[in-house]
């Protein structure tokens, strides 16, 4: 070693003096107190308590009895049941919004045109006159154009009878 | 509490029986873990990461004895675990982003200034600076030769390098760490 110092000391004051003379002064680092006389029982100690790098590579063989448990364990974890709870509400509710069976049923589409009627006629004392008014004028169809092709002859002399009250009979024959 | 040198064979024969195992592998700390320990200190700056870098190096010791295979001396054997398991941790320190040298050399000014482990001055300071800018290898050849004064051929022994290359290494560490003290005081 100190044949070492001296070959260094040689060698530094050829290459850089001042790195010489900065090697006289302490370095700076230090250790905590008792560090060096406790650390072999650390180091010890870690080596009790660590698994050595083979232990955690061998893979343990087990029975089928130990996996059927171990997937049992694993499937009963509280995450997992959590997901597949969450997952099961979710397929439930679907199914209930998308299967007919669930949907609300039209109680009347089964009914002949002649039972409505044959109720209405029966009840027509229990219904509110504005009530059916107001059903009347929502089916009637907006600006319903009359062909009046279809439209029988007695009503359209009718019409023209009514029409033609208070005219005189000599100003129609000049209009035609 | 006086240390009593023990030969490197009695205490690979304690170590080698599961007997005598443990009693071995403390004489091998007492004998060893000081020059170990600085050793990895240097490299990794601070206490706390050198204790876990010299812990991992000493288990990995314990397990792998019965691999030596006495090639090499035991202190030769035990600074090359030293040297692979701080190079390790410094990789994987260097994988955490940081912004660039200069900042992580800033950085290792105030981390040194409020290390409790440390109460250099500010031109220990600086040389632990100019040491953070060499390239790995050539800061543990600095390291060797200048704080532990280690002889080329010990040196070429642990990290397998000719004696020649570190001989070059060593002169280059010394040149950039003078260019460095010469640029902070322009």
């Amino acid at each position: 070693m100190n044949n070492n110092h001296e070959e260094l000391r040689k060698e530094l004051q050829a290459m850089s003096p001042f790195l010489e003379v900065m090697k006289t002064e302490k370095e700076g680092f230090k250790v905590p107190e008792n560090y060096f006389s406790t650390l072999a029982d650390e180091v010890l100690w870690k080596i009790k308590v660590e698994p050595t790098p083979s232990e955690v590579n061998t893979p343990i063989r087990k029975s089928w009895v130990d996996q059927v448990d171990s997937l049992l364990r694993a499937f009963l974890q509280p995450r997992l049941v959590l997901a597949l709870a969450s997952v099961a509400i979710i397929i439930v509710t679907g199914i209930f919004f998308i299967s007919p069976l669930f949907q609300p049923q039209d109680e009347f589409a089964s009914l002949s045109h002649a039972e409505i009627q044959q109720y209405l006629f029966n009840h027509a004392h229990e219904l509110d006159p504005e009530t059916l008014v107001e059903l009347t004028e929502q089916q009637k169809p907006a600006n319903q154009e009359i062909d009046p092709l279809f439209l029988p002859k007695e009503d359209v002399e009718q019409y023209l009878d009514e029409l033609s009250n208070g005219v005189d009979p000599a100003a129609l024959e000049e209009i035609f | 509490m006086p240390i009593t040198v023990v030969s490197d064979e009695e205490i690979l024969s304690l170590m080698r029986e599961p007997r005598t195992q443990e009693q071995g592998f403390r004489l091998l700390m007492q004998q060893y873990q000081e020059r170990l320990y600085w050793h990895i200190r240097r490299m990794v700056i601070e206490h706390e990461d050198a204790n876990d870098v010299l812990q991992n190096c000493l288990v990995k010791a314990f397990r792998g004895i019965h691999q030596f295979e006495s090639k090499s001396s035991l202190f030769t054997w035990l600074y090359r675990i030293a040297t692979n398991e701080s190079l390790t941790f410094l990789s994987k320190k260097n994988r955490r982003p940081t912004s660039s040298i200069d900042d992580e050399n800033s950085n290792l000014g105030n981390r040194l200034h409020a290390d409790e482990y440390f109460d250099g001055d500010a031109l220990q300071i600086r040389l632990k600076k100019a040491l953070n800018l060499l390239p790995e290898k050539q800061r543990i050849v600095f390291n060797l030769r200048y704080y532990e004064e280690m002889s080329y051929q010990e040196m070429s022994e642990i990290l397998t390098t000719s004696v020649g290359a570190l001989k070059a290494s060593f002169h280059h560490a010394v040149k950039k760490i003078e260019t460095y003290f010469k640029e902070q005081e322009e």
